[in-house]
């Protein structure tokens, strides 16, 4: 499965990894994705600060969640007005 | 009523757009407007360029919804809401808001409320090159209580 991981505003500069392809898994968690990532991303990208979006929904921070072949998860930094 | 809600990225005519919108609205008695530009300023500080980012899936459905907020909060004639993105030159417009209704009040409110949550919930970052470099802008406090504003007014 491939999963589309975008990066906003500030958190583009420190990290950009445009898809991330698991070879045999059909779906991962939120939790598999910070794993993945590691550190010390992770905790950055999964700060309380931001926000995630799934699929162009914006959704608080649920480990369990499953992510699905074609998702496109988005890390967004607080806005910085218009 | 529909607004007219716009996000792109080339530079507009805030003049030629709000002419147009005038002719649109003529039984509206008042119409308030907002422009936002790019501070052209001198010194050691100054901006230089100014770049927005946006999400596409988040940045125009959300300031779509505001638009609809603001319909729903003021009886309006007419809501326009243009708002560029990408990289941008001191003096060029970055924003305009106008709306138009029966009478002032409602008109100069739906802008004022337009712009405090485009400050402060649109889903845009804003960077800004100075000759130090570029830097992003932090979201200011002003912009946080600005909206709040509006707490007393609705529940949104």
């Amino acid at each position: 499965m491939r999963l589309s991981v975008v990066t906003l505003g500030k958190l583009a500069d420190i990290f950009t990894l445009p898809e991330i392809e698991l070879v045999g898994a059909d779906s991962i968690t939120m939790l598999d994705l910070r794993n993945r990532i590691g550190p010390p991303h992770s905790s950055l990208l999964f700060s309380p600060k931001n926000r995630i979006a799934v699929n162009g929904l914006v959704t608080a921070y649920d480990p369990e969640l499953v992510l699905a072949d074609g998702d496109e998860v988005a890390f967004l930094p607080p806005v910085s007005g218009g | 009523m529909k607004a007219d809600v716009r996000l792109g990225a080339n530079a507009f005519d805030p003049a030629a757009e709000l002419a147009r919108f005038l002719e649109a609205h003529p039984a509206s008695g008042g119409i308030a407007s907002f422009i936002g530009q790019v501070r052209a300023e001198s010194g050691a500080d100054a901006v230089l360029e100014l770049e927005l980012s946006y999400y596409p899936p988040l940045t125009l459905p959300g300031m779509k919804t505001l638009a609809d907020e603001a319909l729903a909060q003021w009886p309006l004639d007419g809501l326009l809401i243009l708002h560029r993105v990408g990289a941008m030159q001191p003096g060029e417009p970055i924003v305009l808001v106008a709306a138009a209704a029966r009478h002032r009040r409602d008109a100069f409110l739906a802008a004022d409320f337009v712009m405090d949550h485009l400050k402060s919930d649109a889903w845009f970052w804003k960077r800004e090159r100075t000759a130090a470099g570029w830097r992003w802008v932090e979201p200011r406090a002003e912009d946080h209580t600005d909206r709040l504003r509006w707490k007393t007014v609705s529940a949104i």
